[in-house]
């Protein structure tokens, strides 16, 4: 029983190493990252010039950086990562192994999941150096933040990747980007819903609200800006969510990939 | 047309793998039963068909040539077979097992019709990785994926990334990748194409020594003359059906187009001896090379020159080759151009 559950799991884990050594050998991704460092550079620079607020700007634009960069990544890689392998046939030798279609997929998703990971260590650790080097500080409470920026980067990566198993990868790379801002202003849609008048309108911005992706929960900046404690039931709760999303989408992807065509 | 000379026996042999035992003939390692499938294309769903009602079957250490002009639904039938493309109606099994499953493709290699595999992997890493796609062991996938990359002649090119092949490399990582796990059923998508002299060569004689160890292999080709050679059975495909066409080549008892004769020594000229004028005469010194239709009793013609005291030096029949039937079946479908 185990050992045959194994057996299913040993394509996939070899098709997540072979994505993201692949993924990690191609160069368009260190030009985000670079970016991304340079950013947290530059928020040093800032805090030197605003007197005493240092810490703050660093933290707000590094963290920024981190979440908004993780982000865009996970929507160029699911949405261009699978369609690409349709578009250059590369796919056509894999999926014609004895492998599910499933494995195939969720392989994809870790492998880039596992891609996206390291980029965003890396520029924590490249945060967490400048503020030591330039303030000797190690705000701690960076870290609970990043776990959330790790689960909504995950999220986000299946989001592109359940639009990508139908469509194009620009129109999936738009539709995820839609529901990124969507999600994270949903709240918003929470609050209008109790405003309107009419019925039927509150009941689609209902069940928008219910559908799209509750992303704002992963943003703590104003927690991290005035290092308030973020209780570990929240983080977990949090994570629980985002990753069970992740889940459902990530089955009603491998399915509608699993009835395609591949011509 | 082909002259009526040599094949050479296979050569080489892939590495690894022992001959299958051998196997009752009826069976048949590749099956496809009334297979169609119609695609659906654009915004209106306009329907393409692309295979209507397809059947044919492989036996076990059979080789099967497909062949057919462009768009004539080969490489659907491969697709379909590898579950690449699901049918609209009809059904297939290889190896005894359904298709599409992961059971079916256990023991199948698959080339496909112009390969692309991933830019940053080495060749070896790539091997390896279908390997690992087949259930077999880190250690079996790093030898296999060095034996058969010097296999196909890429041995020197191992650690290069993929990105930096040839076309013709390429095709010969892709002969590589579907051999890895010694597959008894070998499926090749124009396994020839982008090959130099060589390579086509050496394809011909890996397809040959997978038959001599008991393996099937099906392929579809548009070179003619070598999916004369090799197949043990043809299929032609045109328009999405098969045509009824004398299979198995008529190998037996091939039609004979042309005959050619060529004599020297003729006592007097050849009108005096022969009642039917040859087609053509062609002199080369002092030998004629004669040209007689294919329905002209030959023997009777060679008789009456030996007893005219002319020398013959050699006797050629032209049989209609494959790609003469080709050409003739498809004009006869499409109707004369104009
Ligand atoms: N995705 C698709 N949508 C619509 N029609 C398609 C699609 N793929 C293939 N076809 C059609 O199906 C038919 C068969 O195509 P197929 O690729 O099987 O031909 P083939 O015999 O392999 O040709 P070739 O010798 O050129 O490789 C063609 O008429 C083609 O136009
Ligand atoms: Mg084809």
């Amino acid at each position: 029983m185990i050992a045959a559950a194994f057996r299913q799991l040993v394509p996939l884990g070899s098709i997540a190493f072979n994505t993201y050594r692949e993924a990690a050998r191609s160069k368009i991704l260190y030009s985000i990252l670079f970016f991304a460092l340079f950013l947290i550079l530059f928020s040093a620079v800032m805090g030197e010039v605003s007197l005493y607020q240092n810490e703050r700007i660093i933290k707000d634009i590094g963290l920024f950086a981190l979440s908004t960069f993780g982000a865009l990544m996970a929507v160029f890689l699911g949405a261009s990562f699978v369609y690409k392998e349709i578009e250059r046939k590369s796919i056509y030798n894999i999926v014609s192994k004895p492998i599910h279609r499933w494995q195939y997929f969720i392989g994809k998703f870790f492998g880039i999941v596992a891609t996206l990971l390291v980029q965003l260590v890396l520029m924590l650790i490249a945060l967490l150096a400048v503020l030591w080097l330039w303030l000797g500080a190690l705000p701690w409470v960076l870290l609970p933040a990043f776990v959330l920026i790790c689960v909504e980067v995950c999220l986000v990566t299946t989001i592109a990747l359940f639009f990508s198993s139908f469509s194009t990868p620009y129109l999936s790379g738009f539709l995820t980007i839609g529901t990124y801002v969507a999600g994270r202003s949903s709240y918003m849609i929470q609050q209008l819903a109790s405003r309107v008048e009419s019925e039927g309108l509150r009941f689609l911005l209902d069940l928008a609200d219910r559908l799209l992706p509750a992303l704002y929960i992963f943003d703590v900046s104003t927690e991290v800006t005035y290092n308030l404690p973020i209780p570990t039931t929240f983080l977990l709760q949090a994570a629980a969510y985002g990753l069970c999303y992740a889940a459902i989408l990530l089955f009603l992807g491998s399915v509608i990939f699993s009835r395609r065509d591949f011509t | 047309m082909r002259s009526s000379e040599s094949t050479q026996p296979p050569k080489a042999t892939p590495p690894g793998g022992k001959a299958l035992p051998p196997r009752s003939t009826d069976r048949s390692a590749i099956q496809v039963d009334r297979l169609s499938k119609t695609f659906r294309s654009g915004f209106l769903r306009r329907s393409i068909p692309a295979l209507t009602e397809v059947s044919f079957s492989v036996p076990e250490g059979c080789i099967f040539g497909l062949v057919g002009p462009n768009g004539a639904g080969k490489t659907t039938t491969i697709k379909i077979l590898l579950g690449l493309i699901k049918a609209t109606s009809g059904s297939a099994t290889l190896g005894g097992q359904r298709v599409p499953s992961t059971r079916s493709r256990a023991r199948v290699g698959y080339l496909p019709e112009n390969p692309s595999f991933y830019d940053h992997l080495q060749a070896r890493e790539y091997l390896a990785f279908v390997g690992r796609l087949f259930g077999m062991s880190r250690r079996q996938c790093a030898s296999q994926a060095d034996r058969l990359l010097d296999y196909v002649g890429l041995g020197e090119h191992a650690g290069k990334p993929i990105r930096k092949f040839s076309k013709g490399m390429i095709q010969r990582l892709g002969i590589a990748q579907a051999l890895v796990h010694d597959p008894h059923i070998v499926i090749l998508d124009e396994p020839q194409s982008g090959l130099d002299p060589l390579g086509r060569k050496e394809v011909k004689e890996m397809i040959l020594g997978l038959k001599s160890r008991g393996r099937t292999v099906l392929f579809s080709s548009h070179i003619l003359p070598d999916v004369e050679d090799l197949a043990d059975e043809i299929a032609f495909l045109h328009r999405g059906r098969f045509l009824p066409f004398d299979s198995p080549l008529t190998k037996a008892n091939p039609k004979v187009l042309q005959w050619q004769l060529e004599v020297s020594d003729l006592p007097v000229p050849l009108e005096e001896i022969l009642d039917q004028p040859p087609l053509r005469t062609a002199s080369q010194e002092d030998r004629l090379l004669l040209t007689f239709d294919g329905s002209l009793d030959a023997s009777t013609a060679v008789a009456r020159l030996v007893a005219a005291g002319a020398c013959i030096h050699k006797v050629i029949s032209h049989t209609e080759s494959l790609e003469d039937l080709f050409v003739r079946e498809i004009q006869a479908e499409e109707g004369p151009k104009t």
